[in-house]
C-alpha cells in the first residue's frame, strides 16, 4: 500500500468512527453522507464497523452487572444448593401481588401498584400514583410515581440496602450499626437515621437530595473517594453530565411537596403555580390568557384537594376555569401591574 | 466454530459447575430479556427463574441440543409470558415488541459481544480507557480530552485506532458480521 493510499485509509476510518460517536458536525455528515452513497463499497465497510460499534455498546451493558451480588441472589433461589439455608425452598415459590385503583380528586387517575416476592428480594413499582412501602427495619418510604425500589426483605446485619429508580422521600429508622444505603444509579446515598427525598429519575441530568432531618452523606458512584454531607434543610445534588456534587444550603421546600401536599408560593408566578400543581395534583392546567402567567400569587396549600386549590386560584385572580376532557383551563383579564 | 457447551450426561452438575455456567451466562441472557422486556428486574427475574429450571431439571434435561440455545430459548419464552401477563393487568397499550427475536441471531450477537470483550481487554490501555469513555460512558471527544488533559486530535487517533483494531481482529468473524449486517436490512 503506497503512502497516500494508507493516508486516505486512516482519513477513511477517522470519518468513520467520528460518524459513529456522533462526533462529525452537520456540514461533514452530510459529505460523509454523499460519499457512502457514491462507493457502495465504503457504504458496506460502514456497516461492518457499525455493528462492531454496537456489539461494543451491548458489552458495556453486561460489565454494568456486580456478578458476585447477582449470584448471591441467585443461590437463595437454589434449592438444595446451600445446606445452611433449609428454608430456600419454599421460597421459590413466586407469589404475584396486584392492588389497584386509587381516585385522586376529581379525575380518574388509577395507580395500579404490583409487589413481586421472589426469595427475600421484594419489589414495589408506583405506577400513576405515589404508594407507601414500610420496610423490615420500620423505614418507611413514599415511592413517587414511576418508580420503583428493590430491597431484601430481611436486611443484612451489617447494611440495609436499597436500590431506587424514580424519586422517594425517606424516613429512615435510627440504627446506628447499620448503615442505610441507597443505590440511586449514578449516585450513593448513606444515613443512619434521617428523612430526607431522593429524586433520581433517569432523564433528569441530575440526582437531588433534599434533607428534612437528620444527616444524609451524598456519594459519586463512580468516584467514592468524594461525598457531601447534607444537614436538615439542605439539597444536594450529583450532576451526571459534569460528575460534579453540589450542596445547596436552603431546599426548595416545594421539592417534597408530592409527598407532603404541601404546596408554599410566594409571589410566585401563576405559570410556576400551575407547574407544580399540575405535577403534584397529576393534573393538566392550562393558561389560556398568557397575561395571567406572570401573576404573583402568595399562599400556602396544606394537603387541600385539587378542587379548593382551584377556588382560591379563581377568587384570587378572578379567573375564570372550565374544563374539556382533561384540560383544566384558566382564562380571565390578567392583572394590574 | 462455536464453541458449543453441552451438559455431560455422565457429569452431574455439581454447585461449582453450577456458578461457573451461571457467571458466564447471566450477563448476555440478562441483556437479552432486557432488550424484550425493557424492566430491569422483571429481565432479572426470567433470567433467574430459567436457571432455577436448569438447576432443578439438571439430571433429567434433554442434552441433545445444546445448553446455550437451551438457555436463550427459555428465556425467550419465559420473557414473551411476561408480557402477556403484562398486558392481562394493564389497561393501557403496551409496545409488543416480543414477536421479532430470532434466537440464533441473539446467540451469535453474544459470541461476538465476547470477541469484542476480548479484543477491548487486550488493547493498549490509553487506547481502551479512551474507547470505553466514549462508548460506555457516553463522554464526547472534547470531554474525554478535558478528563484526560490530551487534544481531542488524540481522542480521535486513539479512537479510530481502537475500532481499526476490533475490526482486524473480528476479520475471521466478518462473513458473520456480514450475515448479521443483512439480517438488520432485510
Amino acid at each position: 500500500m503506497s503512502m497516500s493510499e494508507e493516508k486516505q485509509h486512516s482519513d477513511f476510518n477517522n470519518l468513520v468512527t467520528r460518524h459513529l460517536s456522533g462526533e462529525l458536525t452537520p456540514g461533514e455528515e452530510r459529505h460523509f453522507q454523499e460519499m457512502l452513497r457514491q462507493d457502495p463499497k465504503k457504504q458496506s465497510r460502514v456497516d461492518e464497523y457499525r455493528k462492531i460499534w454496537d456489539s461494543a455498546g451491548s458489552v458495556a451493558d453486561r460489565r454494568s452487572y456486580d456478578l458476585d451480588s447477582e449470584w448471591d441472589l441467585m443461590k437463595e433461589k437454589l434449592p438444595g444448593i446451600e445446606t445452611r439455608n433449609a428454608s430456600s425452598r419454599s421460597l421459590l415459590f413466586y407469589s404475584y401481588r396486584i392492588a389497584a385503583a386509587l381516585v385522586v380528586g376529581l379525575l380518574f387517575a388509577f395507580a395500579w401498584i404490583y409487589a413481586t416476592r421472589v426469595a427475600g428480594t421484594e419489589k414495589v413499582v408506583a405506577e400513576n400514583e405515589p404508594v407507601e412501602v414500610l420496610l423490615e427495619d420500620g423505614t418507611l418510604v413514599m415511592l413517587n410515581r414511576y418508580s420503583r425500589i428493590r430491597y431484601k426483605k430481611k436486611f443484612s446485619e451489617s447494611e440495609r440496602n436499597v436500590y431506587l429508580a424514580g424519586e422517594a422521600w425517606f424516613d429512615v429508622s435510627g440504627d446506628p450499626s447499620r448503615p442505610f444505603k441507597i443505590d440511586a444509579g449514578s449516585a450513593m446515598v448513606e444515613v443512619l437515621g434521617t428523612s430526607f427525598n431522593v429524586n433520581a429519575y433517569k432523564e433528569n441530568a441530575a440526582v437531588e437530595i433534599t434533607v428534612e432531618s437528620g444527616v444524609v452523606a451524598l456519594t459519586a458512584k463512580l468516584d467514592q473517594q468524594e461525598q457531601i454531607v447534607l444537614r436538615a434543610g439542605n439539597s444536594g445534588t450529583y450532576n451526571k453530565n459534569n460528575k460534579e456534587l453540589k450542596l445547596i444550603p436552603s431546599s426548595n421546600p416545594n421539592k417534597i411537596s408530592w409527598k407532603t401536599r404541601e404546596l408554599y408560593f410566594d409571589s410566585s408566578s401563576l405559570e410556576e403555580v400551575t407547574e407544580l400543581v399540575n405535577r403534584i395534583y397529576n393534573t393538566n392546567l392550562v393558561i389560556v390568557n398568557q397575561e395571567l402567567a406572570s401573576c404573583p400569587i402568595t399562599v400556602t396549600f396544606r394537603d387541600q384537594t385539587l378542587e379548593a386549590v382551584l377556588n382560591v386560584l379563581e377568587l384570587t385572580l378572578d379567573l375564570e376555569i372550565t374544563r374539556s376532557g382533561d384540560e383544566i383551563r384558566l382564562d380571565g383579564p390578567g392583572c394590574e401591574d | 466454530m462455536t464453541i458449543e457447551k453441552r451438559l455431560d450426561p455422565d457429569e452431574r452438575m455439581d454447585k461449582d459447575s453450577f456458578e461457573k455456567l451461571f457467571r458466564e451466562y447471566f450477563p448476555p441472557l440478562i441483556s437479552f430479556a432486557r432488550k424484550i422486556l425493557v424492566d430491569e428486574d422483571d429481565a432479572r427475574e426470567v433470567v433467574q427463574k430459567v436457571f432455577v429450571s436448569l438447576w432443578e431439571k439438571r439430571e433429567e434435561i434433554d442434552l441433545s441440543t445444546s445448553l446455550k440455545s437451551y438457555l436463550f430459548t427459555s428465556v425467550h419464552n419465559r420473557s414473551l409470558n411476561v408480557i402477556r401477563d403484562r398486558k392481562k393487568f394493564s389497561f393501557e397499550e403496551l409496545p409488543d415488541k416480543a414477536g421479532d427475536w430470532d434466537v440464533s441471531a441473539q446467540i451469535e450477537s453474544m459470541e461476538l459481544e465476547e470477541k469484542i470483550n476480548g479484543v477491548l481487554q487486550a488493547l493498549p490501555e490509553k487506547c481502551r480507557q479512551i474507547f470505553e469513555l466514549n462508548r460506555f460512558d457516553g463522554l464526547k471527544y472534547s470531554e474525554i480530552a478535558a478528563q484526560l488533559e490530551i487534544s481531542i486530535k488524540t481522542v480521535e487517533n486513539q479512537m479510530s485506532k481502537a475500532l481499526k483494531i476490533l475490526r482486524e481482529k473480528l476479520l475471521k468473524y466478518m462473513t458473520l458480521l456480514l450475515w448479521l449486517v443483512m439480517q438488520t436490512l432485510n
